[in-house]
């Protein structure tokens, strides 16, 4: 339950619709538990369902509309983009955050890490919680997001590349890593 | 590299299981493409799926492990990507609300 709790709570950023959201998925899988045929695939079938309600009946009532185009445009973008946005990171920066007596990643905040997952399109933030969150192999998230294996690959590296670039610039602005890199 | 083990077989000590030939988490010196090398674009074709335990093929995997074990950046980038997922599922993990727990057992109840 926290899982899809968390999960629901990343999708609405709302506290209140994540629980709507949680009760309804819970209530469908209950009433129709007997079509899952393959009980090991429990989870990403939870999944699915709570991604399908929140399609239909939350995500419509955004206030955003041109989130979803956006999510779209990104997407669809190449793999020539992903090799672009990871040169935009130095080496240094790379080195300075990976480097145990600096321990970047310890020192920043869990909510700084997850503001920046938050700033990502929906179609990457789900991607990237199934996986390296509530670890879905790609065949579950896929099944759960109603996509190809291949498009959670694609969007699995393009998500954890926008993800590496939101903390570069987070770290740049706060002018950590410029002191550490040059 | 000739290790070909799958990456989760190995508790991630160091990204996907790798280790550099003199042992150590970090390679001592930088780049030194070879001939067996699959160069940096290839390897960030598979960056994500190695990390994720979801690079099936073993000649990919060595391919890939050999790439890494002689790329300063790439195996850098790693390091990086194996600690940022470790923060995330540390940040992430929401409990739900008892408010939300006590309403789910009365919906059970109308099952």
């Amino acid at each position: 339950m926290d899982a899809l709790y968390g999960t629901a709570l990343r999708l609405t950023r709302d506290a209140n619709d994540a629980e709507d959201l949680v009760a309804e998925c819970v209530a469908k899988a209950w009433s129709s538990i007997g079509s899952l045929t393959d009980r090991t695939r429990l989870r990403p079938w939870l999944f699915q369902i709570l991604r399908n309600h929140f399609i239909s009946d939350y995500r419509k009532a955004a206030v955003r509309p041109t989130l979803t185009s956006l999510d779209e445009r990104i997407e669809q973008e190449g793999d020539g983009e992903v090799v672009s946005l990871l040169n935009e990171q130095p080496d240094e920066f790379l080195k300075w955050w990976a480097d145990p007596e600096t321990e970047v990643a310890n020192k920043l905040l869990g909510e700084q890490i997850m503001a920046a997952i938050d700033g990502l399109p929906e179609a990457f933030r789900v991607t990237i919680l199934l996986v390296n969150v509530e670890g879905l192999g790609y065949d579950e998230a896929a099944a759960a997001l109603g996509v190809p294996p291949g498009t959670v690959r694609s969007r699995m590296k393009r998500g954890r590349t926008l993800l590496q670039k939101a903390l570069w610039e987070q770290a740049r602005d706060a002018g950590l890593a410029l002191d550490k890199a040059s | 590299m000739s290790n070909t083990k799958h990456p989760t077989d190995q508790p991630a000590e160091v990204p996907g299981g790798l280790h550099h030939p003199d042992g150590s988490n970090h390679p001592d010196h930088p780049d030194h493409p070879d001939h067996d090398d699959i160069g940096c674009l290839e390897a960030i074709e598979a960056f994500y799926a190695y990390l994720d335990g979801e690079l099936a093929d073993p000649e990919s995997i060595a391919q890939f492990e050999h790439h890494m074990a002689h790329c300063r950046s790439c195996f850098s980038r790693a390091q990086m990507e194996r600690l940022l997922t470790e923060r995330m599922k540390a940040s992430a993990r929401t409990e739900a609300p008892a408010a939300l727990k006590n309403r789910l057992r009365n919906l059970m109840k109308k099952f």
